[in-house]
């Protein structure tokens, strides 16, 4: 019989002296899935996995997984975790087989599972050529995938990971949102990221996090009726743009012989000239995040 | 912006960084104690059962030595970490594409180090008048009496100091352990040798200098004075101490010139550091004994993947039923392989020596001989206790696995005493063969007690340092000292240990250290 993966945040808040809350009255609910956190950098994103990953404390609220209260008894989520920290090191002395069998001691994971597991991850990640070299000798995009591959060591219910595709080249990138596509299943995938391409992707469900609190939880598709009609493409001379971005929710700019396409979010069309054109993804979250700013024009 | 303004504000920001950590806050409070200590009586100053009335030059003459005595230790600990701060935050990398030279760089780091030693200097200083103003012994504060011994002594010694801190970090093998423990035997030597060779121009920190003007006024008074100069912890005789009138040092050109001659040689030893500091280029920093035979950054040659490879489909298959299944003996191993990894042939091969040693000399040599040194040649390893996981940035993984107070602590320190009972192991088996259960049990709390002090010392500081320098005053000051401190002989080294009983003490110290150990991580673990 299997249990239908549930976990509850309940207002929670996290405080950080002096005077600022990192994350505020922030409630959501999760289940199995790949949820894409989307937010600007120091929206609270890190500090709402940390929690979620039992590093941090909150200052108030509760997480509840499968209806255990993990503030309060951290192995609950300990025991069915995978946790890719944005920010890790790793042991520079020993190699990834010795690396990963450390963690997988660690974790629990018998001797023969372990072997076999990290076999199975090396070969996932493309780091079977490099299992033997010590770590200190690994690129920024190699470690990368050592932290991806002690994500994944324990075959956890709950994988939580935080900027996971920072480093990695392009190729490397597809490959891990389709891994991370083929583990959702019956598990929780909480996927943070300022890349909207790889939410995209991946992600069955979307939370927008600004400020320390959560401005929408919703699916992918139906984030982008909100911004039909708002998106335009217009034509402009490179040094306008300056004023521009002082005035319109900017979501690219490319730049041609007739001059700057400038992609705008705007309620209407900036200038007669401006093109309607299909919103992306990245406009919608460009927009729910502009208009949640005050002083600015949306 | 001219030089000396560049040279202003890289000192500032370093000395600020250092004095807004709240660890600093623990090293203004250790310095007061230490003048707190002299007022109580705690500590003293003898020379052959005198002292000096405490007038200014006396509160002054004694503060400024004992401060370039304690700090001339911890100082340079304390100080050592200024290059090291900038590698391991990545500020190093901006100012190397700054117009900022090597050396310019080094003298703003050593004007910081001595900043910061200065500082604690002061704080010596204003003891010191409170020192003389409380004893009530002499009512007139002469200022320049009091002061001249800590400008004339203890700073020309602190910038030494300060320069050697700086010289150690500009090596990749005298940055890290080796570099702590080399200093301690040179600390040591330091001070012995100038007395021993009896030549003032070797007398970088002063201390001899105050010693000899001192003791010409007590041989004033007592011509049999026998060269005792001492600060002790002892309780006073009954009666207390003689007391003389000692009115300072009688400053000469050959005496002010030495002072200088430190100050300029300090200097010197700062634009020697500035020849092997690599400014942040690791594909310049020597191979650390430690480290891989791969330099870092080095490309590793892994194959090509062939176009749209890694973009093919990712799968895993799950874990078997039954497969996650703690297993604390493979736990331990990997705990063991981690320490030991990176170890050098001639590690083991110098390890192996001793426990030879240990093995076939007579049992009280291997105690107090063989014992000491097996049980110096792991410190590097005992030091990483602890702190591995905040040194390479590990923590995060760690703690977010199952258990991990209950698994990782217990396994961590289990490594520890293996690799300290198989250090020890020769003295152990000679113990055995002489049926000298009492030497086999002191050197069991030994085992005990040092990966405790390791673990407890690494996880509290998050640092290798305090357990580094922790340890070798214990042990110096325990087996090794010549006149003998029982109470400090951790590992039963001489009887006389065992007669008061310091097995016992230091098995009692072990769990008290592996309780603090074990809080110290829950905290780690609150987040």
């Amino acid at each position: 019989m299997t249990f239908k993966m549930k976990l509850i945040i309940e207002d929670l808040g996290k405080y950080y002296r002096p005077e600022r809350w990192g994350l505020r009255h922030f409630s959501l609910e999760v289940g199995p899935g790949v949820l894409g956190l989307l937010g600007p950098n120091g929206a609270g994103k890190s500090t709402l996995m940390r929690i979620l990953a039992t590093i941090t404390k909150p200052t108030e609220g509760r997480v509840l997984l499968q209806g255990h209260d993990i503030v309060r008894s951290p192995e609950v989520m300990r025991t069915v975790l995978g946790y890719l920290p944005q920010d890790f090191g790793i042991y520079p002395h020993l190699n990834a087989v010795e690396f990963l069998g450390y963690l997988a001691a660690l974790r629990g994971v018998g001797a023969a599972a372990a072997r076999r597991r990290i076999d199975d991850l090396l070969e996932l990640t493309n780091l079977n050529e490099a299992r033997r070299i010590p770590l200190g000798s690994f690129s920024g995009g190699m470690k990368q995938r050592i932290g991806i591959a002690q994500a994944l060591l324990n075959d956890p219910q709950v994988l939580i990971v935080d900027e996971p595709t920072v480093g990695l080249d392009p190729e490397e990138r597809v490959r891990f949102r389709n891994l991370l596509s083929e583990l959702s299943g019956e598990r929780i995938v909480i996927l943070s990221t300022h890349i909207v391409s790889d939410v995209e992707a991946t992600a069955t469900d979307l939370a927008v996090i600004s400020h320390g609190q959560l401005l929408t939880h919703i699916a992918p598709e139906a984030l982008l009726p909100s911004v039909e009609g708002k998106v335009w493409e217009w034509v402009v001379p490179g040094a306008d743009l300056p004023a521009l971005k002082g005035k319109y929710v900017i979501s690219g700019t490319i730049r041609r012989n007739d001059g700057l396409h400038v992609r705008i979010v705007a309620a209407s069309a900036p200038h007669p000239s401006a093109q309607a054109v299909t919103p992306t993804l990245e406009d919608a979250y460009l927009h729910i995040v502009a208009a949640n700013r005050p002083g600015t024009a949306s | 912006m001219n030089r000396a303004r560049i040279l202003l504000y890289l000192a500032r920001a370093d000395f600020l960084e250092r004095i807004r950590q709240y660890s600093f806050l623990f090293v203004l409070a250790a310095t007061t104690y230490l003048g707190y200590s002299f007022y109580r009586g705690d500590v003293y100053l003898e020379l052959d059962g005198y002292r000096g009335l405490m007038n200014s030059a006396w509160a002054g003459g004694m503060m400024a030595t004992s401060t370039s005595l304690v700090l001339s230790l911890f100082g340079f600990y304390l100080v050592k970490n200024s290059i090291e701060r900038d590698m391991r935050t990545g500020v190093g990398q901006i100012i190397a594409t700054t117009p900022v030279s090597r050396l310019l760089y080094l003298f703003g780091k050593w004007l910081s180090n001595w900043g910061v030693l200065s500082l604690l200097v002061g704080i010596m200083a204003v003891t010191a008048v409170l020192l003389q103003v409380l004893g009530g012994e002499s009512a007139r504060v002469d200022p320049v009496a009091l002061i001249v011994p800590f400008l004339a002594l203890t700073l020309p010694s602190m910038a030494f100091v300060a320069a050697l801190a700086l010289l150690f970090e500009t090596n990749s093998w005298s940055r890290g352990g080796v570099g702590n423990a080399v200093y301690f035997f040179l600390w040591m030597a330091g001070l012995v040798i100038p007395l021993l060779l009896h030549n003032i121009w070797l007398d970088w920190s002063g201390i001899m200098t105050i010693a000899e003007s001192m003791g010409d006024g007590v041989r004033a008074i007592n011509p049999a004075y026998n060269g005792d100069f001492s600060f002790t912890t002892q309780p006073l005789p009954e009666g207390g101490l003689r007391t003389f009138v000692w009115s300072g040092i009688e400053w000469t050109m050959p005496l002010a010139l030495v002072r200088l001659l430190w100050m300029v040689f300090s200097l010197g030893v700062v634009a020697l550091g500035s020849v092997f500091f690599h400014r942040f280029d690791p594909s310049r920093e020597k191979q650390n004994w430690r480290q891989e035979r791969t330099e870092p950054g080095e490309p590793v040659p892994v194959k090509a993947p062939v176009h749209g490879e890694h973009a093919a489909p990712a799968r895993l298959s799950a874990l078997p039923p039954g497969a996650l299944r703690y297993n604390f003996f493979r736990a331990l191993g990997a705990e063991l392989r981690l320490m030991l990894r990176g170890q050098p042939w001639w590690w083991y091969a110098g390890g192996a020596i001793m426990l030879i040693g240990e093995a076939v000399s007579p049992l009280s040599e291997s105690r107090r001989g063989w014992l000491p040194a097996a049980w110096l040649w792991p410190l590097l390893l005992w030091s990483s206790m602890g702190t591995r996981e905040t040194y390479y940035r590990t923590s995060q993984l760690l703690f977010s696995s199952p258990h991990p107070l209950p698994r990782q602590l217990p396994t961590a320190w289990c490594a520890g005493l293996i690799v300290t009972l198989a250090c020890g192991s020769g003295t152990a088996v000679n113990a055995l063969w002489h049926a000298d259960g009492a030497a086999l049990l002191a050197l069991v709390a030994g085992a005990v007690f040092i990966p405790s002090l390791a673990l407890s010392l690494g996880v509290w500081s998050g640092s290798s340092r305090l357990f580094e320098i922790t340890y070798l005053l214990l042990w110096y000051l325990g087996p090794l000292h010549p006149f003998g401190m029982p109470h400090l002989d951790f590992m039963g080294a001489t009887d006389a240990s065992l007669s008061v009983g310091a097995p016992a003490s230091f098995a009692l110290c072990a769990a008290i250290l592996l309780g603090a150990a074990a809080l110290g991580r829950w905290r780690q673990l609150q987040g």
